[in-house]
C-alpha cells in the first residue's frame, strides 16, 4: 500500500476549488441579499472555510503520512 | 496580531475585580514553580522544550494560546468595526496557518524527534550544514519574535492603561513592568512547561472569554439581520461584496499570514514538543476549527459596533471599539460588570501568553544558534540553561524600556509599520523549510542567496514612494505584500540556483 501523502494533486485541487468558492471574487459589487440576517456572500464565505477546516481536520486525522508513527 | 493599538475604555475596576486579576497573575507564578519541580534535567532540551513533550490536552492549547494573541480580539474587532464584513478575511487567513503545516509538520516532526531539535535552525544545521543560512535565518526569526514581543508589551501597557484611576503614562509603565515581570518570573522558574501549563489556563478563560463576547453582543446589541440592515443603511459599503483591490488584499492576507504564522519560531517548536505524532495531529485537526470560534466572533464584534457606535471612533483608536462596547455593558449591571472582567482576563491571557512563548523562543535561539553555534560550541548543558534565563531578562529589560519610550515619545506609526514588515522577513524562511524537506536536492548556496535577496527585496518596499509610476511603486500599491514579491525572487534563485548547480555536479 502507497503511504499517504500531503503534496498529492487532489488534495491542492480541493483546496484550490475551496478556496475559489470562499474568496468572494465572482459578487457583484451591488449584491445586497442576505441570508441567516448576513450578506449572502460572506454566509458562502464561512461556509466555504468551515469546509477548509473539515477537510484538513480530515487529512490530519485519517491521512497522516503513515511513515511520518516515535 | 494586526495593529498595535489596544486601549481599553473600560470604566476602572474596584478592589474585588482587581483582586481577582490580581489572583489570576498570582497563580501563574504557582504554574511556574509546579513547573520547576517537574524539571526532569538541567539541559537546554528541558528548559526550551519540555524534555520528552507534552500530550494533546496541553498542547492544543497552548497552540491556541500561542497563535492567538490580545490582537486577535482588540486588532481583529477594530479592523471589522473599520472595513465591515470584508475583514472575513482573517478567518481565512487563520485557517490557511493549520493548511500550511501540512507542507511540512509531518516530516519536521519526525526529523525533530529522531534528531533531538530545540530551535527551528538546528533543523536548518541538519537539513544544509551552512553556517551562513544558520545566520541568516536565526536573525530573521530573532528580529521578527523582537517586534512582535514589543507589540506585546505595548498591548499589555495600553489593556491596564484604562483599568485605574492613574495617569495614563503611569499606568502604561506600571502594566508593562509588573505583567512582563510576572512573565519572566514564570519562566524562568520553569522553562516551556511553564509557558505551556500557563497556556493552558490562558487558553481556556480566551475560549471563554469568546463565548461570553458572542453572547453579550447577542443579548446588547439585538439580532445579527437587524445589526446587518441598519450597517446597510449608514454604511452600505461595509455589507457589500468586496471589489477587486480587496480581493487582491485578501488573496495577499491568506498567503502572507497563512505561510508566514505558520513559520512563527514558536509554532515550529510547538511541532517538536508534541509527545507523539498522534499528538500533533490530533491537536492541528482541532487547531482548524479555531478561527471559526475566535476569528468569526471578533469580526461579529466589529460589525455589529460599526452599525450601533457609528462614528464613535476615528483610524488607529478604532482598535480600542471592545473597550467602548464592554463599558456599555459594564454599565447595565453587577452581572455585566463580572462578565467584563472576565473578557478583560481573556485578554491579558491572550496577551501573556503569546508574549511568554516569543519570549522563549527568542532566549533559546540566542543561547543555542547564535552563542553555543558561533561562541561557546562546547558549553556545557547547565551553564547554557543558566545563560538562557539571563538572556531572558535581559530581553525583558531592553524591550519592556523600549515599549516605555516610544509610548512616551508618541511613536506608534514605527510600531504598526514594524509588525507589517515581520510576516515578510518571516515569508523568507518558507523555501527553506517548505521546499527543501522534501527536495534532497536543494542546495545551501542558492537557498541563502534566495533568502538573502527575498529579504533585502521586500524591505526595500519600506522605501519606495507610494506615489510615481516607477516599477517598484506599481508593485507596492498592487494590493499584494512586499514579502510575497520577496518570496517569489527566492523561489526562484533557491529552485534555479539548485537546478545549476546539480546540473554542475553531474557534468
Amino acid at each position: 500500500k502507497r503511504p499517504h501523502n500531503y503534496l498529492s494533486w487532489w488534495i491542492w485541487a480541493v483546496y484550490a476549488l475551496l478556496a475559489g468558492i470562499s474568496i468572494p471574487w465572482y459578487w457583484s459589487a451591488e449584491d445586497t441579499r442576505m441570508v441567516l440576517g448576513f450578506p449572502l456572500w460572506a454566509v458562502v464565505s464561512v461556509f466555504g472555510s468551515l469546509a477548509v477546516s473539515c477537510f484538513t481536520a480530515w487529512l490530519f486525522v485519517c491521512r497522516w503520512p503513515d511513515d511520518e508513527e516515535e | 496580531m494586526i495593529a498595535a493599538a489596544t486601549e481599553t475604555n473600560v470604566i476602572p475596576f474596584g478592589a474585588g475585580a482587581l483582586a481577582f486579576i490580581g489572583l489570576y497573575l498570582l497563580s501563574m507564578i504557582g504554574i511556574g514553580w509546579l513547573g520547576m519541580r517537574a524539571k526532569e534535567e538541567n539541559s537546554l532540551r528541558d528548559h526550551f522544550i519540555g524534555g520528552s513533550g507534552v500530550g494533546f490536552f496541553v498542547l492544543v492549547l497552548t497552540l491556541f494560546a500561542t497563535q492567538y494573541s490580545g490582537n486577535t480580539i482588540l486588532g481583529f474587532s477594530g479592523k471589522a468595526y473599520r472595513i465591515g464584513f470584508g475583514w472575513l478575511t482573517c478567518v481565512h487567513f487563520m485557517t490557511a496557518i493549520v493548511v500550511t503545516y501540512l507542507l511540512f509538520a509531518p516530516k519536521l516532526f519526525k526529523l525533530a524527534k529522531k534528531h533531538a531539535f530545540i530551535t527551528p535552525t538546528d533543523y536548518l544545521a541538519h537539513r544544509f550544514n551552512h553556517r551562513g543560512l544558520n545566520l541568516l535565518a536565526t536573525l530573521i526569526m530573532v528580529a521578527s519574535l523582537m517586534n512582535f514581543y514589543l507589540a506585546q508589551l505595548t498591548a499589555m501597557g495600553r489593556a491596564v492603561e484604562g483599568l485605574t484611576t492613574l495617569d495614563p503614562e503611569t499606568a502604561f509603565l506600571w502594566g508593562v513592568v509588573v505583567l512582563a515581570g510576572i512573565m519572566l518570573v514564570y519562566e524562568n522558574m520553569g522553562g516551556f512547561r511553564a509557558v505551556a501549563w500557563t497556556d493552558m489556563i490562558q487558553g481556556g478563560v480566551l475560549a471563554l472569554g469568546f463565548l461570553v463576547l458572542l453572547v453579550l453582543i447577542f443579548k446588547e446589541y439585538g439580532s445579527m439581520e437587524q445589526t446587518t440592515r441598519t450597517l446597510m443603511q449608514i454604511a452600505p459599503e461595509k455589507v457589500l461584496p468586496p471589489k477587486a483591490p480587496e480581493v487582491r488584499s485578501w488573496i495577499s492576507y491568506i498567503l502572507l499570514l497563512g505561510v508566514g504564522a505558520a513559520l512563527y519560531p514558536q509554532a515550529i517548536q510547538r511541532i517538536y514538543a508534541a509527545r507523539s505524532a498522534r499528538t500533533l495531529r490530533k491537536s492541528l485537526a482541532v487547531m482548524a476549527f479555531m478561527p471559526l470560534c475566535t476569528a468569526l466572533i471578533a469580526v461579529l464584534v466589529g460589525v455589529t459596533a460599526a452599525a450601533h457606535l457609528a462614528g464613535e471612533l476615528q483610524g488607529a483608536s478604532s482598535d480600542a471599539v471592545l473597550g467602548v462596547m464592554l463599558r456599555h455593558i459594564q454599565e447595565q449591571s453587577t452581572f455585566g460588570y463580572a462578565l467584563v472582567v472576565i473578557i478583560f482576563a481573556a485578554i491579558l491571557g491572550a496577551i501573556m501568553s503569546t508574549a511568554d512563548s516569543t519570549l522563549l523562543s527568542m532566549s533559546s535561539m540566542v543561547t543555542k544558534d547564535l552563542y553555543m553555534g558561533f561562541v561557546r560550541p562546547d558549553a556545557s548543558q547547565a551553564s547554557l540553561t543558566s545563560l538562557g534565563k539571563w538572556i531572558s531578562t535581559l530581553f525583558v529589560i531592553v524591550l519592556a524600556a523600549l515599549a516605555v519610550w516610544l509610548n512616551n515619545s508618541g511613536t506608534k506609526l514605527t510600531l504598526v509599520e514594524l509588525l507589517e514588515m515581520k510576516f515578510d522577513m518571516l515569508l523568507q524562511l518558507a523555501p527553506a523549510f517548505m521546499i527543501a524537506i522534501h527536495w534532497q536536492r536543494m542546495r545551501a548556496g542558492p537557498v541563502f542567496a534566495g533568502m538573502l535577496c527575498g529579504l533585502v527585496f521586500a524591505l526595500l518596499f519600506f522605501w519606495v514612494p507610494a506615489k510615481g509610476d516607477g516599477f517598484l511603486t506599481l508593485l507596492k500599491n498592487s494590493g499584494f505584500h512586499p514579502g510575497i514579491y520577496g518570496l517569489l525572487l527566492n523561489i526562484i534563485i533557491c529552485v534555479t540556483g539548485s537546478w545549476i548547480v546539480n546540473l554542475r555536479s553531474k557534468t
